[in-house]
């Protein structure tokens, strides 16, 4: 009987992969195809980005500015588009001024066209209601040069223009000259960079969005201040979509990454049943 | 030659790390304009460093598609990824190289229909690797191992909003182990890292780390 288990539970152990992934892959696409409501609800973190946000707008006007930071590329598409998107809605929204940069050559293109498409929506012009400065190298040389003298860190934007020409930049001596900066970074190159080579040394407000994998790098840094806020993976992305109003891609991918992890979950709990039990007959057999 | 190779770097590794030091803690404007020259300087240098990048990148290839190394179709992909891009980049859908590069051209075109899919279908299969390694790896051998496990299943559950439908406290339950033994745990390895750091630059400083003049 107990051999007979054992051999089941082996089988089970060893457990044809293409089954998980077929699981995984239905848990992603039924999710996609029927739709129902979950309860989502903003964090503090997710709050704190959103109010700061608001009180700029509130405060400044249109002479209120954010940089956004594009620290990613197309592999965390998926995670920090919306939140790119939200933020920019959010911005654009208000009438803030927006500067956007990166320090991933790889995310240039994709930030272009977030860029191009909200501002497209929002009817905003060029030059006057948002820059793109591209990309330059550097990293935390470059954010160091940016808090000692802004222009001679960006030139020239994106496109080959002056940047003591364009409305929205002209007035920007460091980077202190603008009221909130986000870094939207999934990896090397992003916020800890902005946290230890600008936050800390230029003192200027900074929130944070990032991959779900790395949010729980970065909470020492909310503790402490440094990030005043911080919108971590899809989930929070989400969150800001309902605070701001503007359900979109994050939303509805609420719903298949949760059944994914209630899936993900029950292979864990399942794998580690088979395996205790496993452990029970060969303790019981030695 | 020893000079050159030896002295003269062990020299400026000595005064441009205590430039950096000292000019940080100057609060002075002529301290200021200084260390934005130096920060310019870096800038340039690490501009540079792409073009070694890009020699080092032929080099290996080159070296494995003339030995027909394992694999060294592959590197035939790569250069040839490299000149066709370099290629269209220098072309720049004929405003050529030394305008800014110009929207709707080839490098575009090669970025959102082929790097742009590419790069995305690699890190979304990843939720499937994900998958099928929890399943044979992530077990309870030990109380720690338990532990881990148990924090674990209920951050991936509370992270989600369908465990607010389930009861409202696992979220509250999952925000809490991130908001305090995670962020004490992650508190205690930026310290070491930072302290790591900290002396391997004074040891730099100092001449006492010599490894990266090489050839030793």
């Amino acid at each position: 009987m107990g051999m007979q288990m054992k051999f089941d539970l082996k089988k089970l152990f060893n457990l044809d992969r293409r089954i998980i992934y077929l699981l995984i892959f239905l848990s992603i696409l039924i999710p996609f195809l029927v739709e129902f409501d979950l309860p989502i609800k903003a964090n503090k973190d997710v709050k704190n980005i959103f109010n700061k946000i608001e009180d700029v707008a509130k405060n400044k006007g249109h002479q209120g500015s954010i940089l956004l930071s594009f620290d990613f590329d197309n592999a965390s598409k998926a995670e920090l588009e919306p939140m790119a998107r939200s933020l920019l809605a959010h911005a654009f929204k208000n009438n803030l001024r927006v500067i956007a940069m990166g320090h991933w050559p790889n995310g240039v293109e994709l930030a272009k066209s977030i860029l191009n498409d909200l501002a497209r929506e929002f009817k905003k012009e060029y030059g006057e209601d948002w820059v793109y400065l591209g990309y330059r190298p550097g990293v935390s040389i470059l954010i160091i040069n940016m808090g000692k003298d802004f222009k001679s860190a960006f030139q020239t934007d994106a496109f080959g223009k002056n940047t003591k020409e364009l409305a929205a930049t002209k007035n920007i001596k460091t980077i202190n000259d603008i009221d909130y900066v986000i870094s939207l970074s999934a990896g090397s190159g992003g916020i800890e960079d902005w946290v230890v080579y600008g936050r800390s040394k230029y003192h200027f407000e900074l929130g944070g969005a990032c991959t779900a994998v790395m949010a729980a790098d970065f909470y020492p840094f909310l503790q402490s201040g440094q990030l005043n806020g911080l919108i971590g993976g899809l989930a929070g992305a989400a969150q800001y979509e309902t605070l701001l109003g503007r359900p979109a891609e994050a939303v509805s991918g609420m719903r298949p990454q949760s059944i994914a992890h209630i899936v993900l979950i029950f292979f864990i709990l399942f794998g580690n049943f088979c395996y205790l039990i496993d452990r029970f007959y060969l303790s019981k057999r030695s | 030659m020893n000079f050159l190779k030896k002295t003269l770097p062990l020299i400026l590794a000595f005064v441009s790390g205590w430039l950096a030091i000292t000019l940080e803690y100057i609060p002075h404007q002529n301290s200021e304009a200084t260390m934005a020259s130096l920060t310019k300087g870096l800038i340039i240098i690490g501009a540079i460093t792409a073009f070694m990048g890009i020699y080092g990148l032929f080099s290996l290839h080159y070296l494995k598609i003339k030995r027909r190394s394992e694999g060294w179709g592959y590197s035939t992909l790569v250069i040839a990824g490299f000149m066709i891009m370099t290629a269209f980049g220098i072309y720049n859908n004929g405003a050529f190289m030394f305008q800014p590069q110009v929207e709707a051209g080839g490098i575009s075109w090669i970025y959102e229909y082929i790097f742009n899919p590419c790069q995305a279908t690699m890190f979304s299969i990843l939720a499937f690797f994900i998958a099928s390694a929890a399943y044979r790896t992530f077990r309870a051998k030990s109380l720690e191992a338990g532990i881990l496990l148990v924090a674990a299943i209920i951050v991936m559950f509370g992270k989600v909003p369908i465990a607010g439908l389930v009861s409202e406290h696992i979220p509250e339950v999952a925000q809490w182990l991130l908001d305090y033994p995670n962020m004490a745990v992650k508190r205690a390895i930026f310290f070491g890292v930072a302290l790591g750091g900290i002396s391997t630059a004074l040891r730099i400083i100092f001449g006492i780390e010599r490894s990266y003049l090489g050839g030793e």
